[in-house]
């Protein structure tokens, strides 16, 4: 799954025109299920509630996590995908005879084979052990019930941070990055204004090549992140790829060892390491951009 | 450098480098002239464009160290903005831009002039505009700033940037109007911001006991509402707690919140701080002694998952910090967990806890209930019914001397006030009825009377109730457990309920 970084800028040129950016934002699946067979059973329109409950959730972590859309239907191009996540509501059968229902969170990586795990958060209450008042009569007071017992939790500053540690920096969201020697800066294949990150995001590259048949692992912390273009830029290439994600290196080491960088965040050795490696790149913090930042026509004070 | 327009002109399309020229008033001319050549739609990019490019002009002037350099590019940015506003004088970005540029010069005549006409631009980004105009009025005049930060904040509610600015604002001239922006930033979610506020007053000895001991209540608030999400959450808020422990005035409370996240109070005097606040101070929503309930109601919900008798001590705690006399929410989540503990041994000792309870709060808990009869508040009359009857069925007492102490009672009166509920619903009320196994429970009690006619005449009530709800499959399960045997014994008016319900499981 992972492609090779592609080296300079000539050759950066041709991955970008190979289709190397995306257009759009990344995509994460969201879906609920019910897994309590009082509710499979008697729930009326029990999958178009188990689709609104869905909606319900993605809209609220598309408001806090902007840089993906989160989607409740997979998306049409594969590639766009990054994950997946699914709420389970689910029963402790040993709390009889009204046993709690709480809704567990599972999640998964794109891309084939990847299994879905438990996230590890807490289960959030929807019915008490010994409520017997379940709503199985009433898709609305259902629905109701669920999202004013989940959102009341996903709408919390620690919610933020456990789901952002658990899930969001799991998922790679890209597969390829391409170092920009002339400017001093690795660029990820996501358009600026599409992914919404603050300057203060960090992002970390994770990668490996093989030397000598053995492998050896290499990561680069890239901080500063902004949209940039740099003056190298063709007037055609400004034009297609106006504002790709980019970062400045802070901090990499390879095969164990710290890589030095110069005052520019950079070192000309890179290019040799990274020819050839394969890498994935994370968020390690995230920092939305604020809705009041200025932008490209604004300028705040 | 000499250039003519046909240099510039194809490449005056949004988002490209068209310009490296220094001189304004030729700038200003060719913009004209693009513009005069393209329509509407064009025009709105070509002026979005050249707005993109004067901002690059104003960072550029903003990092250079050449004097010249950076009047030149102020220059040009300016004139760019000015043009466009030839061409649209509302275009909010030119307008805020110049704004900019004129604080930057010291012109506050300008520059209020053109905040004042971006804000009024109303082209989607009015909160920008807003903030900015209220970072320019901070130094000099603090009451329209905080004026226009509020304009930001109502725009953009979940600006962390707005949210900062006001609060700032706030705290230079009259802190104590903090306190509502910090209970609405907790109630929204946006806590860590709240409790930034919350430890900045809380850390200051200038501020009145009553509202420090309120911002105590703001990380109570906090507390409850992220007391289940992860250990990181419970420790964040413990550490910030740490920070006002030795305060004479806000150090207890502080001590029995943070003694409460790990260890379940023992006895009265553990959170006795927080008992005595009952009322919310200063406008707040909670007071301090319902957002210590809310703490202990969440740390036994979270605690049920794995430690039923923590979560009972919870509980319990909670109970006793009811606004008049034992919560009755409290009181029900102890008794369902104590109703939830299975068979055999656990029962055996549930049963005993329930009998304790009873014992405890059985008065008091009347009292409530009589409130709540006294209100006509028919939902909370059910559920109370429901949670005494499930605990006297529990305990097996299917009659008593004193006539409302027992499941009987109970729970057939948790069907009459699940019926006026049901008449009385309003818009988004939810429909209720008694379940299946309250049902069942009742039916027991009667048999345990000897009354299997009565038992009969429950089930096929109880499952006409979950019909008459679209509880259907409950209705049907219910119908299916009356023994066909004992049909012929039913009066007129249960015959032709139970043949309804025939009809209607059948369909």
């Amino acid at each position: 799954m992972a492609t090779r970084i592609v080296m300079g800028l000539l050759a950066a040129a041709l991955a970008l025109g190979g289709g190397a950016a995306f257009a759009g934002k990344p995509e994460v699946l969201v879906q609920f299920e019910i897994a309590v067979p009082a509710f499979q059973r008697n729930l009326p329109q029990r999958t178009q509630t188990e689709q609104a409950v869905a909606v319900a959730v993605a809209a609220e972590l598309e408001r806090q996590y902007a840089f993906a859309h989160w989607l409740v239907q997979a998306p049409a191009q594969p590639q766009m995908q990054l994950g997946r996540l699914v709420l389970r509501m689910d029963q402790n059968a040993a709390m009889q005879p009204n046993p709690q229902v709480f809704v567990h969170w599972f999640g998964a990586r794109a891309g084939p084979g990847a299994q879905l795990a438990d996230l590890g958060f807490a289960p959030i209450e929807i019915y008490s052990p010994g409520n017997p008042n379940w709503d199985t009569n009433s898709a609305a007071d259902f629905e109701t019930r669920v999202l004013s017992k989940t959102l009341e939790k996903v709408r919390t500053d620690a919610f933020h941070d456990e789901f952002f540690k658990l899930f969001v920096a799991r998922l790679p969201i890209a597969s390829s990055v391409v170092p920009q020697a002339a400017e001093r800066v690795i660029e990820i294949p996501w358009r600026w204004n599409e992914v919404l990150f603050s300057s203060d995001t960090e992002l970390v590259v994770r990668f490996d090549k093989l030397v000598d048949q053995t492998k050896q692992e290499g990561t680069m912390t890239l901080g500063q992140i902004a949209a940039r273009v740099g003056p190298a830029a063709t007037s055609a290439t400004a034009a297609e790829f106006p504002v790709l994600l980019r970062g400045s290196i802070t901090k990499a080491s390879f095969d164990a060892r710290p890589i030095t960088l110069d005052p520019q965040n950079w070192n000309d050795q890179l290019l040799q390491i990274l020819n050839g490696a394969q890498a994935f790149c994370y968020i390690s913090v995230y920092k939305p951009r604020d809705e009041l930042a200025g932008d490209s026509d604004r300028l705040g004070l | 450098m000499t250039q003519t327009a046909s240099d510039y002109e194809p490449r005056v399309r949004p988002g490209e480098k068209y310009m490296r020229c220094h001189n304004r008033w030729f700038l200003g001319a060719l913009f004209s002239l693009a513009v005069a050549n393209i329509g509407a739609q064009d025009k709105a990019a070509a002026a979005r464009g050249s707005v993109a490019e004067g901002v690059e002009l104003s960072r550029r002037a903003q990092v250079s160290t050449d004097i010249v350099e950076k009047q030149a590019s102020l220059q040009q940015a300016e004139a760019i903005y000015t043009n466009v506003l030839k061409a649209d004088p509302k275009q909010g970005a030119a307008l805020n831009n110049l704004a900019v540029l004129a604080a930057g010069k010291g012109d506050g005549a300008a520059a209020q002039q053109y905040f004042e006409r971006a804000i009024a631009s109303d082209d989607g980004h009015k909160g920008l505009y807003a903030l900015n105009y209220s970072k320019y009025l901070q130094t000099t005049d603090k009451p329209a700033a905080i004026k226009a930060a509020r304009v930001a904040v109502a725009v953009a509610p979940d600006s962390t940037i707005a949210n900062e600015q006001l609060g700032s604002l706030l705290w230079k001239t009259n802190p104590a109007e903090l306190l509502p922006l910090a209970d609405d930033l907790v109630s929204r979610g946006h806590t860590e911001l709240a409790t930034r506020f919350a430890l900045k007053c809380l850390t200051s000895q200038t501020r009145p006991a009553v509202e420090r001991r309120a911002w105590l209540t703001v990380l109570a608030v906090r507390l409850a509402k992220e007391y289940g999400l992860s250990d990181a959450a419970r420790e964040a808020v413990s550490n910030d707690l740490g920070k006002v422990e030795s305060d004479p005035e806000v150090g207890r409370g502080s001590r029995q919140l943070r003694a409460v996240i790990v260890t379940p109070p023992q006895g009265a005097a553990d959170i006795d701080w927080w008992a005595g606040q009952t009322q919310p101070a200063l406008g707040q929503h909670a007071s301090g002694r319902s957002a210590m309930r809310d703490v202990l109601l969440a740390a036994g919900e979270f605690s049920s998952q794995r430690d039923t008798k923590r979560a009972a001590q919870y509980f319990t705690a909670a109970i006793d910090l009811g606004d008049k006399g034992p919560d009755p929410d409290a009181f029900l989540r102890l008794v369902e967990l104590y109703a939830s503990a299975g068979a055999g041994e656990q029962l055996a000792k549930a049963t005993q806890e329930l009998a304790a309870l009873m014992e405890r709060y059985q008065n008091a808990m009347f009292q409530e209930k009589g409130a709540a009869y006294q209100a006509e508040n028919w939902e909370l009359i059910y559920r109370m019914h429901v949670a005494l009857g499930m605990t006297y069925a529990y305990l097996k007492a299917w009659h008593s001397e004193v006539p409302y102490q027992n499941a009987i009672f109970q729970l057939s009166h948790a069907m009459q006030a699940a019926d006026r509920a049901n008449s009385q619903r309003r818009d988004g009320g939810k429909l209720l009825a008694l379940p299946p196994v309250g049902i069942e429970k009742l039916a027991q009690a009667y048999i345990a009377t000897g009354r299997k006619d009565l038992a009969l005449r429950a089930r096929i009530d109880g499952a006409t109730a979950l019909m008459k709800v679209r509880h259907v499959q409950d209705s049907a399960d219910v119908f299916h457990s009356i023994p066909t045997a004992d049909i012929p014994v039913l009066d007129e008016g249960s015959r032709a309920k139970y043949e309804a319900l025939r009809t209607a499981t059948l369909m």
